[in-house]
Order: C-alpha cells, then structure tokens, then sequence
C-alpha cells in the first residue's frame, strides 16, 4: 500500500498540481537556456533583443511563480492528506481551486507569449516583478489574481482538513508534515495582502483603463510587501522537506520537532516586515525603515542556521546508523547513490552558498554595489533556482512514485541529474556573480555598452560569459534528464504496491519536548499582523496621503 | 546484469559522478576565492585607469555632422535616430543641404544600412530620397528595422543630372556613432 | 524543551554573526560615510520643464564657502539627460550631488563598478552625494528594465582635472 491506494482522491489532486509545475518547468527552463545564450552573445539566433524581455518575463513567471506554486500545491496536499489520514474534506471545493489557478496560470502565460507574436497586441514585457508604469494586457493581472485567489483556497483546504481532524483529535498535537503547511499558509496570507492590494487594487483597474495614471513607489512598495515573503514561501516547502525526508533518506531521523516548529514560527514573523531590503536603491523611502528591514532580515538568519544544524545534523545521524564513523567520514557514508538524497543535499550545500551571497545583499550599503547587477541572478539561482528547484525534483524522485503506484525508471539518468545541476549552477552562478561585482546589470539583452568597457577585478569578460553559457547549457541537459525520467516512470514505470520505501520515523527528540504555545496558531499570526503594521504602515500611509494614484505617471505599454 | 556487477557499475558511476559533479565545482569556487584574496592582497594599486584601447576611438557620424564635405553639394545631418515602439524599430535619417543648392536633378539616395548583427539591409526605391530646388532642401526617410538591431554604418550614394545615366556620382561609406534610440509614442 | 548543548552554542554563534554584520553596515554608515538613498522629495513626473529637472545638467553651488557641483539627470526611455548625449562632466576630488528622476517608467542609474547605483523612480527624487578621487571615465548603466531597447542605455562620467574643468558647460 501507499499513497495512491490508501488516498486516489488527493493523489489525483497532487499530481495534478505536478503536471502543471512540470509543464511550466519545461517551458521556463528552455526559456532559460534561450537567455543564458542570448545574453552573453553566443548565440542570438533564437530570439532578437527586443524579445528578450518577453522570454524573461515568461522565465520568471513561469518558474518563480507557476513551478513553485504548483508544485507546493501537490506537496502540501500529499503532506496534509498523510499527515491527518483524510482525502481532501470536498473534492468539488478542491479542483475548484486547481482549476481557477490554472486558468489564472493560461491567461497570464497567453498575455506573455502575445509578445511572441508580430503585431499582437497582448503582450506582457514588464518581467514577473511587474513596475508599473510599464503595463501589461489586462488579461495578464487578472490571471495572476486568479492564481492568487486559488491558492488562498488552496490554504482552506488544508486549514478545513485541520479543522476536521481537531474535532477528532482534540488532544493531540498537530502534525509535524501539517504544521509546517499550515505555518507556510499562514505566512502566505498575510504577504499575499501586499500582492492584492497592488494588483486588484491598483494595476487591474489601471490597465482597464479605469484610471490612467499611478504612482510608481506604491505598487513597487506593495511588491516587495510581498516580494521578500515570497521566496519563503518557496523556500519553506523545501525546508519541509529537508526536516521532514531528508532525514530518512539518509537513513535517519529529524532531530529535533520542537526547532523545527520554532524555524517555522520564526519564519512567519519575520518574512514579511522585511520587503524594502528590495528597495535599499529607492528614493522615496527614509533609511530608518530601511535599516529596521535590514536587521530583521539579518535576523532571518537564525532560522536558516538552525535549520543548517538540524539538517546537518540528521543526515550525520542517518549516516551513523548507516555505520559512518569519525568526525568527517560519516559523509562518505551517506547514500550518494539515491538521486532523491543527492538533489537534497546539493539543494542544502548550493542554499548555504546563497545564504553568503545574501548576506552581502541585506547589508544595505554593501548593497549598493551589486543592486540590479547579474550578481543579483546569481544570488537567486542559488536559492531559489537550486534550493528550491532542486529540492523538489529530487522529492520528486521520491513522491511520484507513490503518486501513482509506479517504481521510478532510468534511475541512472536520474542519479546523474543532480550532480550535473550542482556542476551547471556552480559554473553559472559563479559567473554571474563574478560579472555583477564588475556591474554587469541583469535584465538586459546586450550588457555589451559601446562607451565603456566593464572592468572585472580578475578574469577577464570573455570567460565569465562562456562559463555562463555553458553552466547554462549543462543546466538545461539536467532539466531534460529529469524531464525524461519524470515522463518515462509516470507513463511506463513498474506498477507496484509499494514502488517506494515511504515511511517516516519519528524525531529524535520528538513533539513531547515541544511547548505547546509554539502551535498556538492565533497568537503567532495576529503578532505576524503587528510586526507587518509596525514596518508597513507609516511608510504606506506617507505614500498614500497625497493620493493614492499621485504623483501620477502615464502608462507606457511595454 | 546481476545484482553485484550493477553494484559495482553503480558504485563507479557515482565516484565518476562525485569527481566531476563535486570536483569541478569546489575547483572553481576555490580558484575564485584564490584569485579574490590575491588581488586584494598583492595588486591592490594595480592601476585600473587605464583608458581601454578597444573602445574604438574612430569618432563615427552623428547629428550634425556633414556628408560630402569637400563637394560643394554638402548636406547636413539634422535627424539621425531610432525610434522604437513595442511593435517595432524604425530607422530615421534627416538631411539637410548646406547651401541652398539650385542645381538641377540632385539626387541622394542611401544605398544599404549595416546593422550592428551584420545584417545588411539594401535600399529599394521607396527609400531613395531626392533633393530638388527646395531651399533649404531637404530629406527624410524611415527605414523598419529588424526588432532590437541598429545601424552601425550607411552608404549613400549622390547622383547629379538623370539618374539613369548619371552623369556625376560619389558615393560615400558613413560609419555611424551611436544612434540615439528613443522610445516613439504614437 | 531540550535543547542539545551543541545546538545552544550553534545559536549563540549565530547571534554573533548577526550581530557582526549589522555592526559592519554601521560601521560603514558611520566611519566610512557609505550612506545609502533615502527619502528627499516628491516631484510630479509630468511636469519636469518647471524644476531643475527641466533644463538638466551640471551646476555650481557654493555649500559653506566651498565650490561644489549639483548635477541633474533626467533619466527616459532610452538615454541619461545628461549623460548619454554627451558625458557628465565634473571635477576630480569635488563634492558632486546628484538629483536624479524620471518621467516616463523606471530606469536604474549605476556608476559601473561602483557603489554609486540607484533607482530612478518617476516621482520621487534620488539624491545622493559623492566625491570622484582620480581621473577618469566611468560608465554609467541603466540597471532596470525600462522597456524593448533597455539594452542600449548608457552614458558616461567624465572626471576631469580641476584645472581642465570646462565651466562653460554649466548650466544656469
Ligand atoms: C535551465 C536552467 C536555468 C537557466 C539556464 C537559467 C538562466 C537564467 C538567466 C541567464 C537569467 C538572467 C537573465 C537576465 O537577467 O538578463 C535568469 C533569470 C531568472 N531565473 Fe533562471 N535559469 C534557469 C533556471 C531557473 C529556475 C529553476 C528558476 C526558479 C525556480 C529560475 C528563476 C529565475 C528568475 C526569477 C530570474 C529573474 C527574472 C527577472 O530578472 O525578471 N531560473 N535565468
Ligand atoms: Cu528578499
Ligand atoms: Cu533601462
């Protein structure tokens, strides 16, 4: 027995969601590839320069907000469902909100690739950050908006299934798998408030043309509200993750549910008062806010360094038991033979490297001189672009199967994908940071200037662009690689009643350690709702108080 | 296969995959760090000022500049851009005469536009502009650009008498400076 | 609730490290004057013509008996006013000011390879200030997406001796 057995309501859902995450992944990365040629003049033959912004935009969009979303949709329906023994509480309320995301998902990808199109009118170049006054096609605010709405009640669901299962279980503690989900939503809704407000409030009518002018600062503000937010939110799942598998892909055991419950509620605290550390380069906002955004992102740290030490420290624990030995040679003895272990643990080791990067990033000043370079790409790619992504391929390695009752096939090819990741995001990402310190700007089609050349500290131009050429390509060969085994094992694996070992054992130092306030679920999110006014609300206000849409600038289409 | 060789198979791959996967990457990360703490240690006043030589130092024509400056049928650049809108990249060129010439049949036609991807973009006859007894003569042409490419260099051609079988022709190579390009609001 | 004595120290060393960090910002604010923008003014980005903005370029003021330089740029689709057209230039070791703005969409203005880098926001004014210690040229590169040919815009800084600094170049 598993998944699929035991539940083929919520397996039908969750894969779904995998097979939009998928699609979207394709298409993003082969946009990818197109970009990482293109930019560096390699190759200019795909697409010209004017396009480029129409493949970035898609490339964002289509990996940062529709991979992700979709792909955390199906996971935290797999946990919850587990987690709380229930299918989905109704199935009709439940591809209700699949299906609104993705109808929201196609209308927003139409308005895009409407810029690949001669003469087309729909288009969408304004890049998945979407400054105004730039401004899309209608069609593209309103399907995010859709997909916005439809993971909100994606966040219902799970929280109706708890509510459900507490009814039953008055007594008992929640669930590590539906702790984590319901922390994550939590933090979800309150900087998805940001998002709302600046794309229902502001750009939908603004691009209908029920006004015609805004004010830039505002909706870029509202952005970042929910802009910081959001990489937690993509990275929280892969954090769920790492505390809840990985460890037993290593052959272990969490070490510890009460940190893990800690990372969590730290993380809804924090993620969101922290959004003009996007803005240090903004006029328009005092420098005290941008300090106080500065500490807290700073403080953000504690919880990713805790979560370093308990994922350190349950792989050391699995690789024990496995009969490691010695202060370091129990790392030989972790299994870097399982494609699902080896993407965790590269996505870990490529998250600490990120972190690194990040720390210049949030160090305001020393900001500046790599704010809006490549560097910046560089940065996220490590992040968000292999903590995450890579986190979930290689999970996928293991929930698939037990979506869909099939054993995993070409597992050779699938061993080999995560290491040529780690090896084709080393090349890139190291590259791209090398270049931003010389002031290489990301976003731009043909960083070359006829004024001046770029001065890097060491190396020279040349290389820099060929290792982010071939990083590139070697990335998009892994991206195939796990394409083709996700496809072959869905369609033609091996049905099995148990295609995967998927049992969970209990943390070391399991939840009767755990304080109870820690899921005290109100009082975390009411003081999450306080923290965001304290940041938000003087800033917004000031913004705000001499009319919402002044002082005004004119749409420019883009 | 059985079990054993495609153990032993794995267990290879996987050390290949670890030198390749885990080696190259700690290799590049290491000599970057290297070569970070060598240039801050060791060529700290290493003169970054030098003047790069490959910005190319051939001033190119821009507006304002004259074409056929030794002929006494000089013209000025008085428009000299690219107009570019979401749909397209458009090519403008203004010229001016310098004197009010009255000569008969004057003809400037621009032969091809270089753009900077080495496309070549060949004149057809809706772009040959003529300047006649107009004072101060005057022409204008657009030319519709491959989206995102720019004209790095012009051949123009001047014809006196009928075109045909002219009777007087120069034709002169018009390296370009940088264009500027601005957005076109229509 | 257990915590392992070896987690403990790990969090203490993390506040530690935190710590250090937002005293090296400080201490770049403070000792090294790396300031970063902050909020200066509000202008209407349509109506540039009335301001300084309006007839952009390099002036001189004099700030405490000092001869300083304020330099306003317009930045638009595609091209830093000044700057693109035809360099800024301003003098070696001089206080130079910047006030830069935008009227149509968003642009970035970075001083390649430097720390002087912000946005341009149609708007809001950035100003911020800074002293040009040697002699040469530097690229100035718009760092947002601004539209289909971001790609070309650029400008240039031009440092110039004190004694070669060309003041009939000044705006009023
Ligand atoms: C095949 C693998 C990939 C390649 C070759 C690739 C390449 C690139 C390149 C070259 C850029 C910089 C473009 C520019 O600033 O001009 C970029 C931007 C970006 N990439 Fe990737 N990428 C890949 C995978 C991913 C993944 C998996 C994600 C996230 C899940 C991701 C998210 C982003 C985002 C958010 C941007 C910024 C877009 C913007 O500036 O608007 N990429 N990518
Ligand atoms: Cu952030
Ligand atoms: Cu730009």
């Amino acid at each position: 027995m598993t998944f699929l057995h035991k539940y083929p309501k919520a397996a039908k859902v969750a894969k779904a969601n995998f097979i939009v995450a998928f699609i979207a992944l394709a298409i993003g990365g082969l946009f990818g590839f197109v970009q990482a040629l293109h930019r560096t003049n390699v190759f200019r033959g795909f697409i010209n320069s004017g396009e480029y912004y129409t493949l970035l935009t898609g490339h964002g969009v289509l990996l940062a907000l529709i991979f992700t979303t979709f792909f955390i949709a199906g996971l935290f329906v797999w946990g919850v469902t587990r987690s709380l023994d229930r299918e989905p509480e109704n199935l009709t309320f439940t591809w209700s909100w699949f299906w609104l995301m993705t109808i929201g998902l196609v209308m927003a990808t139409v308005a895009i690739l409407g810029g690949l199109v001669p003469d087309s009118s729909i288009r969408a170049a304004v890049l998945y950050t979407f400054y105004p006054p730039l401004q899309a096609h209608p069609m593209f605010y309103i399907g995010l908006a859709l997909v916005l709405i439809g993971s909100w009640m994606a966040g219902a669901d799970w929280f109706w299934s708890y509510r459900k299962w507490r009814a039953d279980n008055p007594n008992e503690r929640i669930p590590i798998l539906t702790f984590m989900t319901l922390f994550t939503m939590l933090m979800w809704y309150v900087c998805t408030i940001g998002l709302a407000l600046e794309v229902v409030g502001l750009l939908i009518p603004w691009s209908l043309g029920w006004v015609t002018e805004i004010e830039p600062l505002l909706p870029r503000t509202l952005f970042w509200f929910f802009g910081h937010a959001v990489v937690y939110f993509w990275l929280l799942p892969a954090y769920y993750v790492w505390y809840a598998i990985l460890p037993k892909l290593s052959g272990g055991r969490l070490f510890s549910d009460s940190m893990t419950r800690i990372v969590f509620v730290i993380f809804l605290l924090l993620s969101t008062p922290v959004g003009y550390h996007h803005q240090y380069a903004d006029a328009g906002i005092s420098v005290g806010f941008k300090f106080y955004a500065m500490a807290t992102t700073l403080l953000l740290l504690l919880p990713s360094l805790i979560t370093l030490f308990t994922v350190v420290a349950s792989m050391e624990h699995g690789a024990r038991q496995r009969g490691g030995k010695g202060y370091l040679k129990w790392i030989g003895k972790l299994p870097w033979d399982s494609p699902a272990f080896v993407g965790c643990a590269f996505a870990g080791i490529m998250f600490a490297a990120g972190g690194f990067s990040g720390m210049i990033n949030a160090s305001m000043n020393i900001n500046l001189l790599i704010h809006n370079t490549i560097w910046v790409p560089g940065h996220f790619h490590l992040t968000v672009g292999t903590a995450v992504a890579l986190t979930f391929m290689a999970i996928t390695y293991w929930l698939l199967p037990q979506l869909t009752g099939r054993k995993l096939k070409h597992k050779t090819l699938a061993l080999i994908q995560p290491y040529a990741w780690f090896l084709g995001m080393t090349l890139m990402s190291n590259a791209m940071h090398r270049a931003g310190l010389a002031g290489v700007p990301r976003r731009t089609a043909e960083p070359e200037y006829m004024g001046f050349d770029f001065e890097p500290i060491f190396g020279t131009m040349a290389e820099m662009k060929w290792q982010i050429a071939i990083g590139g390509t070697i990335l998009t060969i892994s991206l195939i690689l796990f394409l083709w085994v996700v496809v072959a094992s869905w369609l033609a694996g091996e049905k099995s009643d148990k295609p995967v070992d998927d049992h969970i054992p209990e943390p070391l130092s399991g939840v009767e350690h755990t304080p109870a306030i820690l899921d005290n679920m109100k009082l975390w999110f009411t003081l999450a709702l306080v923290l965001v006014v304290l940041a938000y609300a003087f800033p917004l206000w000031e913004m705000v108080a001499d009319g919402i849409f002044s002082p005004g600038a004119l749409p420019r289409p883009s | 296969m059985n079990e054993e060789q495609s153990n032993s198979s794995t267990k290879r791959l996987v050390k290949i995959l670890v030198i390749v996967g885990i080696g190259i990457p700690v290799l590049v990360e290491l000599m970057t760090l290297f070569n970070l703490i060598n240039v801050q240690i060791f060529e700290d006043e290493e003169d970054v000022n030098g003047q790069d030589s490959n910005v190319a130092d051939v001033r190119g024509f821009g507006e304002g500049d004259t074409l056929f400056a030794d002929q006494e049928t000089a013209v000025l650049i008085d428009q000299l851009r690219v107009k570019v809108s979401t749909q397209e990249w458009r090519f403008v060129l203004g010229l001016t005469s310098v004197d009010s010439i009255s000569q008969d049949k004057l003809q400037i036609q621009v032969d091809s536009l270089i753009l900077q991807s080495d496309k070549v973009l060949m004149s057809n006859d809706s772009n040959i502009w003529k300047f006649q007894q107009l004072v101060p003569a005057q022409a204008y042409g657009e030319w519709i650009l491959p989206n995102g490419d720019i004209p790095t260099k012009l051949f123009i051609s001047m014809y006196q008498g009928a075109a045909a079988d002219s009777t007087y022709q120069i034709s002169q190579e018009v390296p370009l400076e940088k264009i500027p390009v601005r957005y076109n609001q229509e | 609730m257990h915590i392992h004595k070896f987690e403990q120290f790990w969090i203490k060393l993390s506040f530690v490290l935190i710590a250090f960090f937002i005293a090296t910002v400080v201490y770049g604010f403070v000792a090294m004057d790396l300031k970063v923008i902050g909020d200066h003014a509000t202008i209407d980005p349509q109506n540039l013509e009335d301001t300084p903005f309006g007839n952009p370029g390099v002036r001189e003021v004099t700030r405490n008996g000092q001869t300083e330089y304020e330099v306003y740029v317009q930045t638009i689709q595609f091209a830093f006013n000044p700057g693109t057209a035809q360099p800024i230039e301003v003098p070696v070791d001089t206080r130079v000011t910047f006030y830069v703005t935008s009227p149509d969409v968003l642009h970035g203005f970075d001083v390649a390879g430097t720390n002087l880098n912000t946005m341009a926001i149609p708007g809001q004014v950035a100003k911020f200030t800074t002293i040009f210690p040697e002699v040469r040229e530097y690229g100035i590169v718009c760092n947002e997406y601004c539209g289909p040919a971001h790609h070309v815009m650029e400008g240039k800084i031009k440092v110039v001796p004190k004694s070669e600094f060309d003041i009939s170049n000044l705006v009023e």
